[in-house]
């Protein structure tokens, strides 16, 4: 699919999005193409714009496709031949290294995994769940999956814990994946936090030219307009920097990397901010569930974590960079 | 009488002036409230939250009876009652100590019980101590009989939130609820919004206007009872947080309030005082209470977020380092802890000025803390009750209140409330903030609890004021009063 096209498509559906549940937007979404393993060759711009654009809408959508892209990426870059009709399972909060819990045992080319992981994101109909460098599939008797856990946010998209016991699973890449894979999808995990960050602004923008306090629209305090004027330029700040690296990243300029890793920690960091003070200016109204400032707010902390603890991904950062 | 400005500039905190003038039993009292919380937290809160904050979100229009049931039994809504009126008499000081071990396991139970005691202290600053008395028996006799009487407090209404907040701005904005002169009280017609406990309380504290265009001259504050004809309940708000305590609409349709449950009422100047000023000082002196409360939570919700990202630091995990052996997160934990004292020293700084400078700072004094402590409750509802229920017993509470703003020291009181509300509820944020960055995805998973308080905490940065009007308050109190070219609220 061109990128083009993609994004054509995504304003489809952002167009009928009040119509359906949750499950049924998703279906419509995998219908619609985009769960398709061949979209991850898209260029990373196309990508972060549906994933913006999505993540403004509910950020539950945005997360589970980052989840299936995230899997058929890591697929991708190892070259290995796995062609999933469902979305894959994946544990996008997880520092992508991370193995120490699972023990593994590399027997006739596959691999006999034990061990527990947390908070894997269960998209759809998952068959297989991609975790570090392991395809595992989730039927059969030696894998359990937990009911869905409570979380802070992304609530429509169950996060569940796999519990492998002597799982038959296949290593499909060597510990090298983890760096390429981290590269390529933080600028994805920085748009979903552009796009939560601006429907917040706008939600406030909306809000404060409407309410009225003491006489005069809320937007007429100086203090509000204060403090819309400093959202937006971060979220203006956010945005260009997002564009500028994407368009790096597409170009295969030097160093996008490195500028992809800090744009995605210091938007994530960002919308935590932006989401909080997105509620402030609604005052009680934002704190209730009614115009979706307190949703935005528990997604953006949630979606904080995509890619893993953000301390490691500076201490990383610093490691490879600095 | 120092003004808030000399507190700034004279490096002597509140703290050691107070060391000096609190009466000794009032530290056994503060210690003895903290220890009743603590055996609360253990024995129901810790077991019983995170359920009640699941259930509420699978059924919003659940209402947590148990919680309260339990609370009653142990004395909790009488507890910081007048002594006069059948209370345990304690102070507000414990109190602050009670709410801040409370909320480190849970605002929302916290609020169950410290919204009560708003309502109350918002009819004691009438200085209506009828029908202070009358509410008081309602919830001693609640609680001896198992029926929980609990008190809300119902300012707010969907088009009047912040402007309700300051008296500058109530006739500028657009109040709904009529309070029409009736044949042996009033009738009351409108709608409030988000009160705390709105579904849970026997009575309501309502604030009313006779002229709906010049509210700051026609309040009116009348005790509505629940059942009342005229009364409803309306919705409960569904919420980010704070679950096991209800914010609930209230609607009043011609509800008719007998004269002997209004507080407040438009009249004649008392003492010299216009009932603007009456309803000014009334406003500044119950939010100067309720903020050093908003901030002690604040300080008790950040120590709970602390704990928990301490215990996940501490936490081993196979092949890795412990967390907290980390220099990064070392330092991120100390300044979790700063955070915490800083929040401590400003709440308890408000709240000593309020015990020291406040309207009812006499009760902190040693002789009367000592002969109400020593007195049968027989003994102290006979002479006090009567004392203070007398008309005179108002109007001298009226007239050394005024005492207060000629000196200056309610501005001063209301200041620090500001303060402390809006730099601890801050920092609490920051601290959930930084617990959920050492915690990873264990932190937004509901049982590890600190997801839970990062979503009550935001509460705090709004009621009682939003965080931005209190800044604009200790502005208006301390910063430009006085300096010649400069006002609030006038842009
Ligand atoms: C869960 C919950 C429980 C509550 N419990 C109670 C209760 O028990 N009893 C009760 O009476 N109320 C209660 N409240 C109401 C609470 O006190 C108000 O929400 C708060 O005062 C803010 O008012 P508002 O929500 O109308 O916001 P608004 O006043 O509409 O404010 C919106 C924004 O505009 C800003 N703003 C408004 N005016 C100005 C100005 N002049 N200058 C600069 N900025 C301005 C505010 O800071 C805010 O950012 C509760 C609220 C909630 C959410």
């Amino acid at each position: 699919m061109e990128s083009g096209l993609l994004i054509q498509l995504i304003e489809k559906f952002s167009k009928r999005r009040g119509e359906r549940s949750f499950g049924e937007k998703l279906k419509a979404l995998q219908e619609l193409g985009f769960f398709q393993a061949a979209l991850c060759e898209q260029g990373i711009s196309a990508l972060c714009l549906v994933l913006q654009e999505l993540a403004a809408f509910d950020a539950a959508l945005a997360v589970a496709l980052f989840s299936h892209w995230a899997a058929a990426q890591a697929l991708r870059l190892a070259r290995f031949d796995f062609n999933s009709e469902s979305p894959l399972a994946f544990p996008a909060f997880r520092n992508i290294s991370e193995t120490q819990d699972l023990q593994t045992n590399d027997r006739d080319g596959r691999c006999i995994i034990t061990g527990k992981v947390e908070s894997v994101l269960l998209t759809g109909q998952a068959t297989h769940a991609v975790i570090a460098n392991f395809l595992v599939p989730l039927t059969g008797g030696t894998v359990t999956l937990s009911a869905p856990v409570r979380t802070l946010g992304i609530r429509s998209c169950p996060h569940v814990d796999i519990s492998m016991s002597q799982t038959s699973g296949v290593r499909f890449a060597s510990d090298e994946l983890f760096d390429q894979l981290h590269d390529r999808m933080a600028l994805p995990a920085a748009a979903i936090a552009l796009g939560i960050s601006r429907s917040s602004l706008d939600e406030a923008v909306l809000y404060a030219k409407t309410r009225k306090q003491g006489g005069k629209e809320i937007i007429k305090w100086s203090e509000v307009w204060m403090l819309l004027s400093q959202m937006t330029m971060q979220f203006r700040t956010g945005a260009a920097a997002l564009s500028r690296v994407c368009a790096q990243a597409d170009a295969g300029e030097a160093g996008w990397e490195r500028d992809a890793a800090a744009t995605a920690v210091c938007l994530q960091e960002l919308a935590c901010a932006l989401t909080s003070d997105g509620i402030q200016i609604l005052g009680g109204a934002g704190y209730t569930t009614e115009f979706g400032q307190e949703k935005r707010f528990r997604d953006a902390f949630h979606t904080q974590h995509l890619l893993g603890l953000l301390p490691s991904r500076k201490r990383r950062f610093a490691a490879r960079f600095i | 009488m120092a003004s808030f400005d000399s507190i700034l500039s004279d490096t002597l905190p509140l703290g050691i002036r107070a060391a000096a003038r609190l009466p000794k039993g009032l530290l056994k009292e503060i210690r003895h409230a903290a220890a009743l919380a603590k055996a609360f937290n253990e024995e129901v809160v810790r077991p019983q939250a995170l359920a009640v904050d699941h259930r509420i979100m699978d059924e919003p229009d659940f209402l947590p009876h148990q919680l309260v049931r339990e609370a009653n039994e142990r004395g909790f809504y009488s507890l910081w009652l007048p002594k006069a009126f059948g209370g345990g008499g304690y102070s507000a000081l414990s109190m602050l100590a009670f709410s801040q071990e409370l909320a480190t396991e849970c605002l929302g139970i916290g609020n169950l019980i410290g919204s009560h005691y708003v309502g109350v202290a918002l009819v004691s600053a009438t200085f209506n101590f009828t029908v202070l008395r009358r509410l008081c028996a309602d919830i001693v006799a609640g609680e001896k009989n198992g029926t929980p009487c609990l008190v809300s407090t119902a300012i707010t209404e969907p088009d009047a939130g912040t402007d309700m907040e300051d008296v500058d701005l109530i006739d500028r904005g657009h109040v709904q609820c009529r309070a029409e002169k009736a044949a042996g009280g009033y009738r009351l017609t409108g709608s409030k919004i988000f009160i705390s406990n709105g579904h849970l309380s026997s009575w309501h504290i309502v604030t009313g206007y006779t002229d709906l265009a010049r509210p700051s001259e026609s309040s009116v504050i009348l005790a509505v009872k629940t059942g009342s004809p005229g009364f409803s309940l309306g919705r409960i708000e569904r919420k980010l947080g704070q679950n096991a305590c209800p914010a609930s609409v209230l609607n009043f349709d011609q509800c008719f309030v007998p004269a002997s449950c209004v507080c407040l009422e438009p009249g004649p100047a008392v003492a010299g005082a216009s009932h603007r000023d009456l309803c000014a000082m009334l406003v500044d002196d119950v939010l100067a209470m309720s903020r050093p409360g908003v901030a002690i939570m604040a300080a008790g919700a950040a120590r709970g977020a602390y704990r928990e990202a301490l215990r996940h630091c501490l936490r081993p995990q196979p092949g890795v380092t412990l967390l907290a052996n980390h220099e990064w997160a070392q330092s991120l934990l100390a300044e979790m802890q700063k955070n915490i004292k800083l929040s401590e020293y400003c709440a308890w700084e408000a709240g000593l000025h309020m015990a020291l400078d406040g309207p009812f700072r006499m009760l902190n004094g040693r002789f009367v803390f000592w002969l109400l402590k020593l007195l049968p409750v027989s003994v102290a509802k006979l002479f006090f009750g009567a004392l203070m229920a007398h008309p005179s017993g108002r109007l001298n509470m009226v007239k050394d209140r005024l005492k207060l703003k000629h000196e200056g020291r309610d501005r001063s009181y209301s200041a620090l409330g500001s303060l402390a509300k809006f730099s601890a509820s801050d920092l609490a944020i920051e601290n959930c903030r930084i617990a959920l960055r050492l915690m990873g995805q264990s932190g937004f998973r509901s049982e590890n609890r600190v997801e839970k308080i990062l979503r009550d905490v935001k509460l705090l940065q709004i009621y009682e004021g939003t965080n931005q009007l209190n800044r604009l308050n200790l502005f208006k109190q301390v910063i430009g009063h006085g300096v010649s070219g400069v006002s609030v609220f006038n842009e």
